[in-house]
């Protein structure tokens, strides 16, 4: 919300209107009204070519201050990243996930190993265990995006032991997360900052609460 | 039969790295695996890089990294057993005692190892 109850702006609009001067100059997508608010205003939306951003803009005609200022940007749906296994779509992601979604089409490496990949008998991975993954990496995207307005850093996503998968960020030398995502759903997880601050547990991926995951958002 | 105290400290344990356990460039965590019940290693006292490597069954699929033995044993609760075989006397095995960690390791051991290897013999 940027305007509060009393008609006022809120402290995050003034932050936000000094990062959008990059949008300044395109040429406008959608254009439709703000009536909700009750405030003279108009909603603006861009569509960046081949960054698949569109930054919705609100032009607040009765504040002098923010008159002609882009003052916030949300993401359209049309052009959604479909991710696919085997043509068939597993689920359609948000633009703004671009990053993970190559990393997702990465990891699919791991799908083309098969038995006896490692000269020791190591056995093939299933589908099944990959879709767990890839959906718990999008939801917890997702989480992290609605909570904090931040783009969660992609992992590295990577074979695991005994045909789970890992998922793995790492921030240097801050702190490194690594989740083991198994065939039955079940997710395991460990990190650290290299030092003394340690967390652990186990959940169910299909049944879980985001609340008690670790909340990581990076600033490298 | 394990023979753990002959196992110096400042001693290597030299570790094959199969290249598929190697993702762009990077050794990946599930690379630290024991194998019906302990992680095969050479222990430098007897072994080489080199032998160590050309005791895989495909020798051009792998690489080997080292370990030194007092960074292993300070991942708890690792242990480090000699334990020699007919056709490799320097063979030891770097265990968990739990029984759930006969074929893989807990997380944060993965990562432990991972971090205290060094390419012996790089793939690359």
């Amino acid at each position: 919300m940027m305007i509060n109850t009393k008609g006022e702006l809120e402290d995050d609009v003034k932050e936000t209107h000094f990062r959008v001067n990059a949008f300044k100059g395109l040429v406008p997508h959608r254009i439709s009204s703000l009536e909700e608010t009750g405030h003279e205003a108009s909603i603006y939306s861009w569509k960046l070519q081949n960054v698949h951003i569109s930054p919705t803009v609100i032009l607040l005609h009765q504040y002098e201050h923010f008159r002609n200022h882009l003052i916030g940007w949300s993401y359209i749906s049309e052009d959604d990243i479909a991710i696919k296994l085997n043509d068939k779509v597993i689920l359609n992601i948000k633009p703004v996930f671009s990053s993970i979604a190559k990393k997702i089409e990465a990891s699919k490496y791991i799908l083309d190993f098969k038995d006896d990949w490692d000269d020791e008998g190591s056995l093939a991975y299933s589908e099944i265990v990959w879709i767990h993954t890839v959906k718990f990496i999008i939801s917890y995207a997702e989480f992290i995006l609605n909570t904090s307005k931040k783009i969660l850093e992609a992992p590295e996503i990577y074979h695991g032991p005994n045909g789970t998968i890992d998922v793995l960020w790492e921030a240097k030398t801050k702190f490194q997360l690594l989740l083991n995502v198994k065939e039955d759903g079940f997710i395991s997880f460990y990190g650290d900052d290299f030092k003394n601050q340690k967390l652990e547990g186990v959940f169910l991926s299909t049944d879980f609460q985001f609340s008690l995951l670790p909340f990581i958002v990076f600033n490298f | 039969m394990s023979s753990d105290q002959e196992i110096s400290n400042s001693d290597k344990l030299y570790y094959r790295i199969h290249k598929n356990n190697v993702v762009n460039g990077e050794i990946v965590p599930a690379a630290f695996k024991p194998i019906n019940g302990g992680m095969s290693t050479d222990w430098s006292a007897l072994s080489t890089p080199e032998k160590c490597r050309l005791r895989a069954r495909n020798v051009e699929n792998n690489g080997v990294v080292s370990f030194v033995v007092a960074e292993v044993r300070a991942i708890k609760p690792l242990e480090v057993n000699h334990t020699p075989s007919e056709n490799n006397s320097s063979h030891t095995d770097i265990k968990h005692p739990g029984a759930n960690f006969s074929n893989s390791f807990p997380i944060q051991i993965r990562l432990d190892l991972r971090k205290s290897s060094n390419w012996e013999i790089n793939l690359s």
